[in-house]
């Protein structure tokens, strides 16, 4: 037995652009035809947006003007149930909190890169210190299961509720990591 | 594509006629996505201080300071992208002072569009050779997640039995292991 989801539109909802949605296989004598987005570029992403899909084009550009400048291919994050049925170049980023997707600011981009890049989730969150709701940080760090990714950054400097789970890097090398990658513009 | 900061401090020191090899995160920016934007190179012992003296003349390098294994430098013209010139010598083990430097220059770097760059291989055990190497495990995990083959790492051991820097070497390598085993990291590594 296989569970899945889909995407239905609502009555009074426009349609995805054709150009945007590919046709799942089909099985033999099957007489419905699935379809799925594809997600090409941040235009498209824009559209599943704009469609009230919760998806997320993670950027460079984001993390960068967020004060850590770096570079890396960008992340689709997407609802995990979502996954199977979207299709993209972009590499995926599941997530469990759908409701994250929705509005995010900097307690879910933090929570987001803690998956992939625990060092500059460490480093956005102590520069946007003043922005970061400890509470909103705590339930987002819970809803995804990130305790011992928030744990190994000592991300309970921000949000004292984490529970503490697993490696702690040492307070030096993470006041290194800060040091070595002043936000653009700013000396070292 | 090459960033700015790695071709003008390789044009710089090209310049200079001073032997360089490009590491840390613009060398593995080759081969894996996610990269900061500080850019570190290596040279030769014997070239550190000249080095060191030649950058603190170039008009577009602010200096910031200076230790036996690192000098520190910032790009002017890009914002401040801060730029370590590092000694060779402190990854040499048993070797002589030269030999690290002689052996990236030699077998583990590539030239790419005029840049010499070291391999990741290379880039992980030097990152594995330094004080700071708990944060930098967390980059080498960054880089798998990006797709560099982990067993790179058995090449980096193999580094590591060349200078005799095994018994450092080995816990720390087993640590990185550790966490590429982490259940969200090996979750992530499955997707396409």
């Amino acid at each position: 037995m296989k569970v899945g989801a889909v995407l239905f539109r609502e009555p009074g909802e426009r349609p995805l652009p054709r150009k945007m949605i590919v046709p799942s296989a089909r099985s033999r004598g099957r007489p419905r035809k699935d379809y799925r987005p594809r997600v090409r570029s941040a235009g498209d992403v824009e559209l599943l947006r704009r469609h009230r899909v919760p998806a997320l084009l993670l950027t460079p550009e984001w993390v960068t003007r967020s004060g850590y400048p770096v570079q890396f291919g960008p992340w689709l994050a997407i609802p995990e149930r979502l996954v199977p049925n979207v299709s993209s170049d972009y590499r995926i980023l599941p997530v469990r909190d759908e409701d994250s997707l929705r509005e995010p600011g900097v307690v879910e981009l933090v929570t987001l890169l803690l998956r992939f890049d625990v060092l500059a989730a460490r480093v956005v969150a102590s520069r946007n210190r003043a922005r970061l709701d400890p509470n909103e940080l705590y339930r987002r760090v819970r809803n995804e299961g990130l305790e011992s990714a928030a744990t190994k950054v000592r991300l309970q400097e921000f949000a004292p509720a984490i529970p503490v789970v697993g490696r702690r890097l040492p307070r030096g090398e993470l006041a290194w990591v800060e040091r070595n990658n002043p936000p653009l513009g700013e000396s070292a | 594509m090459i960033e700015a900061g790695v071709a003008a401090v390789a044009a710089l020191l090209r310049r200079r006629g001073i032997p360089y090899v490009v590491i840390g995160g613009q060398a593995i920016a080759l081969t894996a996505a996610t990269t900061t934007r500080d850019v570190d190179v290596m040279v030769a012992t014997g070239d550190f201080a000249r080095t060191v003296r030649a950058l603190r003349e170039e008009p577009d390098l602010a200096f910031d300071w200076e230790t036996r294994e690192t000098a520190r430098f910032r790009l002017l013209s890009l914002g401040g992208v801060p730029l370590d010139v590092i000694n060779g010598a402190a990854f040499a083990g048993k070797g002589s002072d030269q030999e690290f430097f002689r052996y990236l220059a030699d077998e583990g770097s590539s030239e790419i569009d005029g840049v010499v760059f070291a391999s990741p291989e290379a880039v992980w055990y030097t990152r594995l050779m330094t004080k700071r190497w708990k944060a930098y495990a967390e980059k080498i995990v960054t880089n798998v997640l990006d797709g560099v083959a982990p067993e790179r790492l058995d090449a980096a051991e193999g580094i590591g039995r060349r200078f005799g820097t095994t018994p450092q070497l080995a816990e720390r390598i087993a640590y990185v292991r550790e966490e590429l085993a982490r259940p969200e990291v090996e979750a992530l590594r499955r997707r396409p």
